[in-house]
């Protein structure tokens, strides 16, 4: 397990293998929130668009969204139709 | 470096083809005398797991090895009756290294083995690397251990009862 | 269940020429028009086990797994809900799963990168302007999905139809024996851990089926294993045996070797385990139940059931018998673990290791005779299989069953009466 920190926030980073594959475990340290990650999202990942990076970084798309829009554990906004280039 | 205990190349080859021989013609006293009391005989689906927990084609310590042969000598073994005939041949002998301990260790070897086995439902072509644990004693070559890993271990395999 | 009418429907008319009551035709296990209809009427239409849900223990665990030769992934989604997908690609029909087991919330297929949610679900393809944008996405198909998957205790089962009996209907009292054989483990679950063991046999899988819980065949075709291991297994199967095997119904047939188990009163003398070995089972159990429920739960042992069409379970091992072709099967086996039970388990695995399999010492002579049965009933006469062991002497025990004698053909009775329900 590593740490992956800054003064915004704390992840820890690891490989699991509980599973069927391997696969990433993301844990928010600071609440405890775990995300895994398969390979097949992490290659999107490192493919995705700088635009798409961008707009997951605004906070009201998931924790701190408006109760209207939905449950706040959903961490990804839909996407949209067609993405940006 | 050698010792009296050392295992060369040209000594594994002849016990691998003599075993070879052995369980081709079904010898089965002399093929079971070449075991050790500790032996093991393994031939696995999945040659990473491990046997203890994990499901093997044939998995049998020294008392297991010897029910086997006895089902054998009953002459009530069906799927031996009657006996298959086969006809195998070793290659790409090599001493890959000695286990547990340097001179007094066992000694390992790797090869590979192709064996056709003929019977009246047709022929089956069994090919797999093997790997032998010998062991010198009272001056003969004994095995400790032989594992099978047939190419095709976790595919669905026909009926194989005689000794490989 | 409708019968088909026989003027509309030759063929059902000429299987039911061919599956009498007391004797079958040798062709039923050689017609490949038999062996097409069985597919499209059995494996294809009635409930048939899929996998266990311990083999996806994860969310987006996935393995590959069969329904008679058609080729499915069964997945668990991020939700905790198992799928049973079709393995081809709904572009150009590729195979998209080709490892055996994985961990992944979604499928790509490598022909074009057409990708899959583990739930069927189309995500999206590659260059979508080529369908008129990603939009088209809702237009095009998923993965084909199983119509109907359910499970029971854990043992999932699917439906290739989308309408007939629910599961808890179609295993009726054969439900009752995977509780039995569930209540093993001190926290009542069942895994499928060890993995597996293909054994291929040239026969019809019908052969298999009947032979599972066949109690005549023991002592002839294991007396090499039991003269000499001590065992005392091929004396429940004999005539002096308490034990009977059941029509359960539904096709559903079991040996119930438990009263004889009952007889001899030994805890774990089933498993041929004494309790000493296995001290840590035996004290997880009577926590688990009290010491009188475990010590009964112990002394039954596990159940013997054939459940219809390809669910084997015997004792200590679980088989998947899988037809590729009217004369070649697939028999999948794997030894049966319970949660909660590691010094148990392991002896299990050894146990099952030595029995089962292509060098079994019990399995391998098991397919030698499916195999000689189907070159024997190959030849031209006398044409008829026959059924009438212990016809006369079938009884009707206290929940309505029929059952014979530990060595009575009454379990293939049953199993063809069902047959002949389903393809006709
Ligand atoms: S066949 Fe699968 S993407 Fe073309
Ligand atoms: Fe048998």
């Amino acid at each position: 397990m590593d740490v992956v920190a800054s003064e915004f926030a704390t992840v820890s980073v690891s490989v699991d293998d509980h599973g069927n594959g391997t696969r990433l475990r993301l844990e928010d340290l600071r609440t405890g929130t775990v995300r895994f990650l398969d390979a097949l999202e992490l290659e999107s990942i490192v493919w995705a668009p700088e635009s798409w990076m961008r707009a997951l970084l605004d906070p009201s798309q998931h924790r701190w969204r408006d109760a209207d829009r939905g449950p706040a554990q959903e961490s990804m906004p839909e996407p949209p139709e067609e993405p940006p280039a | 470096m050698t010792t009296a205990l050392a295992i060369d190349l040209r000594e594994a080859e002849q016990f691998l083809y003599r075993e070879a021989r052995l369980a081709d013609a079904f010898a089965l006293e002399e093929w079971e005398a070449l075991w050790t009391d500790d032996a093991v005989y393994h031939v696995p689906v999945d040659p990473d797991a491990d046997p203890r927990t994990h499901m093997s084609i044939v998995f049998d310590n020294r008392g297991r090895i010897a029910t086997r042969i006895k089902q054998l000598q009953t002459g009530r073994r069906h799927s031996q009756r009657p006996p298959s005939r086969l006809c195998r041949s070793v290659t790409n002998v090599e001493v890959l290294g000695v286990e547990g301990g340097d001179d007094r260790g066992d000694t390992v070897v790797g090869s590979v083995v192709q064996i056709l086995e003929s019977r009246d439902r047709g022929a089956t072509w069994w090919v797999g690397r093997v790997t032998h644990r010998l062991r010198r004693l009272d001056g003969e070559l004994r095995m400790a251990a032989k594992t099978v890993v047939l190419v095709d271990s976790d595919r669905a395999l026909p009926t194989m009862s005689f000794l490989i | 269940m409708t019968t088909t009418d026989v003027d509309t429907d030759p063929e059902a008319a000429r299987i039911r020429s061919l599956v009498l009551p007391d004797r079958v035709h040798g062709s039923i296990y050689t017609d490949p028009d038999v062996y097409a209809r069985e597919l499209e009427r059995i494996w294809y239409t009635t409930w048939v086990y899929v996998g266990h849900a311990s083999e996806v223990p994860e969310p987006n665990d996935y393995v590959r797994k069969t329904i008679g030769p058609q080729q499915v992934v069964m997945t668990r989604d991020k939700t905790g809900a198992i799928h049973v997908l079709h393995n081809r690609c709904s572009h150009r029909g590729n195979l998209v799963c080709d490892a055996e087991r994985g961990n992944a919330g979604s499928f790509r297929c490598p022909y074009h990168g057409w990708t899959f949610a583990n739930t069927g679900d189309l995500l999206g393809f590659p260059f979508n302007q080529g369908y008129g944008g990603s939009s088209a996405r809702a237009q095009l198909p998923g993965l084909a999905t199983a119509p109907r998957v359910e499970s029971y205790r854990g043992f999932v089962f699917a439906s290739l139809s989308p309408d007939g009996p629910t599961l808890r209907e179609h295993l009726g009292a054969a439900a009752e024996r995977l509780d039995r054989l569930c209540r093993l483990s001190p926290s009542g679950e069942v895994e499928l851990t060890a993995g597996w063991v293909r054994h291929e046999v040239t026969a019809n899988w019908k052969m298999l089926v009947e032979n599972e819980t066949d109690g005549y065949h023991p002592q002839f075709v294991h007396s090499s294993i039991f003269s000499i291991s001590g065992s005392g297994i091929g004396a429940l199967y004999s005539d002096k045996s308490t034990a009977v095997t059941r029509a359960l119904g539904g096709g559903h047939t079991e040996n119930d070797l438990s009263p004889e188990f009952r007889r001899l009163g030994v805890p774990m003398g089933w498993a041929g385990t004494p309790e000493a070995k296995i001290p840590d089972y035996v004290a997880a159990m009577r926590d688990a139940y009290g010491t009188d429920t475990a010590d009964e739960i112990m002394i039954d042992g596990s159940p013997h059931v054939m459940i219809f069409p390809n669910l084997f379970v015997a004792e200590i091992q679980l088989f998947q018998i899988q037809p590729l072709a009217v004369d070649r099967t697939v028999q999948h086996v794997t030894a049966i673990q319970f949660a909660g039970a590691p010094d148990l388990n392991r002896r299990l695995v050894t146990q099952c290791v030595g029995s089962v399999g292509p060098a079994g010492m019990l399995l391998a002579d098991d397919a030698e005779m499916y195999e000689r049965n189907q070159r024997g009933v190959a030849q031209r006469r006398p044409e008829w299989l026959d059924l009438t062991r212990g016809l006369h002497r079938e009884r009707v025990d206290d929940d309505g069953h029929t059952i014979g004698t530990a060595t009575d053909e009454t379990s293939m009775r049953a199993m063809w009466r069902h047959y002949l329900e389903l393809m006709t």
